[in-house]
């Protein structure tokens, strides 16, 4: 079984590199081939993706969130199925090629670190931590997507400003889509941010004796949450527009790589599963 | 009888020609009745702002486009107006001529909507005046669905080609929605109220205009039910709108840095998008430093209009294959037209021998054999004309045997001489 997992992940980076393909020809070069059929492939990504962490989970009787090889791939899929539910519900196209780039690469990443390990902390097989990790990994992922479509915005910002009508101006949505866009997916991650940290305050303490607040991830998170709570409020409020709103979505990326990374270095962490 | 054609376009002469020799609906109209009185069996009368065209089927072969283009002269009399200013078309010529027009390649400006339409009525005003036939009404049905295929498989008509067109593609760059956006009209001009009219198709949650004179202004804003403001106090909704665009004639600069910049403040990055479509600019394109700030003048719109028309451009070689295969579907047809009375002929006087032979033998024969030998005699008949009918027909498809099937044509109606029978 773990040869046929290892295989069809293998299939499925095919798959994704098809995908990525297809949306990179029609943006590039409007071949009518690609306009219709990218869906298609993308649609039959996601499919083979969903088949996959069933089946690996059925096989590890875990969520796939006990190393780096399976959160590569459970955030490699929450940004494709994202991309295609925007792409369906709201018909806005040019930008699947961007979050499909980073899909695939961490697709690719998830191949070469695939290793199947049911032998894993029982702690790390409960359904709070199931929960938990789930739902940080998913606001993770929203928050990546909407600094994407904020990169997005300022590259199609420079394109009007520097009146250079090529292809970013002709195949990206407009800046104010882009910047919906970039503000719900960053809503959506803080909601799910805010669901991780609820679960894991009630829970934490008592499936970790030492279980501490001053603990670094603890306290990444937190600033990270602080970060994108103002950002929304004061977006809300009407303080923050356009090419404001879009720096502030480019500073979150970089907050949330420090605070994914960061807690790394400190060993002591009881956040740190090895 | 052939096709023949004389076109007056931007092609070959100024505006002021054009314009004197612009034809209203009543003049194609008395044109087309001196048309049909001797020179023209058929065709059509284009007339627009941009071209004036006669094509047309003669009447017979001593009718040229010479004489075409003394008729036109003749029925409207233009200064300085030479038979060298026209572009003259002859059979094959003629009809690539008309679906080059009528597919928008031969515009002033490439892609022009509007041409199709203009070259609809044309036809539509030959047929109310019988001016069309069974050829014209042939190059009618495919001119119209060739217009429709350019429309419809190209993208020749996609993109921005006017200024204030370019301007509303950009803004629709930036936004999305437009039911809560604001927008200010400086100006009341020609360039002003086209911006106006597009901007209006927007759906926009309110427009202001404003104008030096009261009047014009209000019109405008009456056109399109927008509010006009008087110019003195246009300064005071800058912080509100989303959207400026500025067309006047004035020499200086209306709006500086300093009052665009001194907004920034109230709108917390909310964009502006300016449009300074004025010449000389109407606003200090300084402005565009600001980051909130998206501006524009003619300059920087006259690039995203040049893209657009070398899209448009890229399009004419597919759109001249088309051409290509209606014409060579058209001629196929037309070149079968022009063998059928030789044809009708040549089988004419071979069933006019057939008959005078049998009824010479009719007299001799047995009741029971008369039907007999009858068939037996249009069999005859049918057989012998059967493989110079079927080959005169192929020759005659092939648009490039043209000649030679014409030859072949003569040859028959000579050596038969059919042309007496006739």
């Amino acid at each position: 079984m773990d040869s046929f997992i290892n295989i069809l992940n293998l299939f499925l980076l095919l798959f994704y590199i098809l995908s990525f393909t297809s949306y990179l020809l029609d943006f590039k070069n409007d071949l009518p081939f690609f306009k219709n059929s990218k869906r298609i492939f993308l649609f039959l990504t996601i499919l083979i993706h969903l088949i996959f962490i069933v089946l690996l989970t059925n096989e590890l009787k875990h969520f796939p969130i006990t190393n780096k090889f399976e959160i590569f791939s459970l955030i490699s899929f929450s940004i494709v199925f994202t991309y295609f539910l925007i792409e369906l519900l709201t018909d806005i196209k040019g930008t699947g090629l961007f979050l499909l780039a980073l899909s695939l690469i961490l697709q690719v990443q998830s191949v070469f670190l695939f290793k199947m390990n049911p032998n894993v902390l029982p702690i790390l097989k409960s359904i709070p931590m199931g929960l938990h990790v789930s739902t940080a990994i998913l606001s993770y992922t929203a928050f990546s997507i909407s600094a994407i479509y904020a990169i997005l915005y300022f590259l199609l910002y420079k394109s009007i400003k520097s009146n250079k009508f090529g292809l970013y101006f002709n195949k990206l949505p407009d800046l104010e889509i882009l910047e919906k866009l970039s503000f719900t997916a960053m809503s959506i991650g803080l909601v799910l941010l805010s669901i991780a940290i609820i679960i894991g305050i009630i829970w934490l303490p008592s499936a970790f004796p030492n279980f501490s607040y001053y603990d670094p991830k603890i306290i990444s998170t937190f600033i990270v949450w602080i970060f994108y709570a103002v950002g929304i409020s004061r977006k809300e409020l009407g303080y923050l527009y356009g090419k404001k709103l879009i720096r502030f979505a480019i500073i979150g990326l970089f907050l949330i790589i420090l605070a994914s990374m960061g807690p790394s270095f400190f060993t002591n962490s009881f956040h740190t599963f090895g | 009888m052939e096709i023949i054609g004389i076109s007056l376009s931007y092609r070959t002469c100024s505006i002021e020609k054009r314009e004197s020799l612009y034809l209203n609906e009543s003049e194609k109209e008395e044109l087309i009745k001196i048309l049909k009185n001797g020179f023209l069996l058929e065709g059509i009368v284009i007339s627009t702002c941009n071209r004036t065209e006669i094509i047309g089927l003669t009447i017979n072969d001593e009718i040229t486009i010479d004489i075409l283009v003394d008729k036109i002269l003749e029925y409207k009399p233009v200064e300085n107006l030479k038979s060298s200013d026209f572009l003259k078309y002859f059979n094959c010529t003629a009809l690539k001529h008309i679906l080059e027009v009528v597919s928008g390649i031969d515009s002033l400006i490439i892609g022009d909507s509007q041409i199709l339409g203009q070259v609809k009525e044309s036809f539509l005003l030959s047929e109310k005046l019988n001016f069309l036939g069974t050829i014209f009404h042939r190059i009618e049905q495919i001119s119209l669905k060739l217009g429709k295929k350019v429309i419809s498989e190209t993208i020749l008509g996609e993109g921005a080609v006017s200024i204030s067109y370019a301007a509303i593609k950009v803004i629709e760059k930036i936004f999305s929605h437009f039911q809560n956006k604001q927008a200010l009209i400086i100006g009341a001009g020609e360039t002003a109220e086209l911006a106006a009219m597009h901007l209006n198709e927007l759906n926009l949650e309110k427009m202001y205009i404003t104008n030096r004179t009261r009047e014009k202004g209000e019109n405008l804003a009456n056109k399109i039910s927008a509010e006009f403001i008087e110019f003195e106090n246009f300064d005071s909704i800058l912080q509100e709108i989303d959207i400026l665009i500025s067309a006047t004639s004035s020499p200086n600069f209306l709006i500086d840095f300093e009052r665009i910049k001194s907004i920034g403040k109230f709108r917390r990055g909310k964009p502006l998008v300016i449009m300074d479509i004025a010449i000389p600019r109407d606003i200090d394109p300084k402005v565009a430093n600001l980051d909130w700030i998206f501006y524009h003048d003619v300059d920087s719109l006259q690039k995203f209009i040049d893209q657009n028309i070398e899209k448009r451009k890229a399009e004419i070689p597919k759109i001249k294959s088309f051409i290509q295969d209606e014409m060579v579907t058209f001629f196929s047809w037309y070149n079968t037209l022009q063998i059928i009375p030789t044809l009708k002929n040549f089988r004419d006087f071979f069933e006019e021998i057939r008959s005078d032979e049998f009824e010479k033998i009719k007299n001799k024969l047995l009741p029971e054999e008369i039907e007999k030998v009858e068939n037996m005699t249009k069999r005859l008949v049918g057989r012998i004309l059967h493989n110079p009918t079927i080959n005169l027909k192929k020759l005659s498809e092939d648009s490039s045997n043209y000649e030679k099937s014409s030859e072949y044509s003569k040859m028959l109606m000579e050596l038969y001489n059919l042309s007496k029978k006739s």
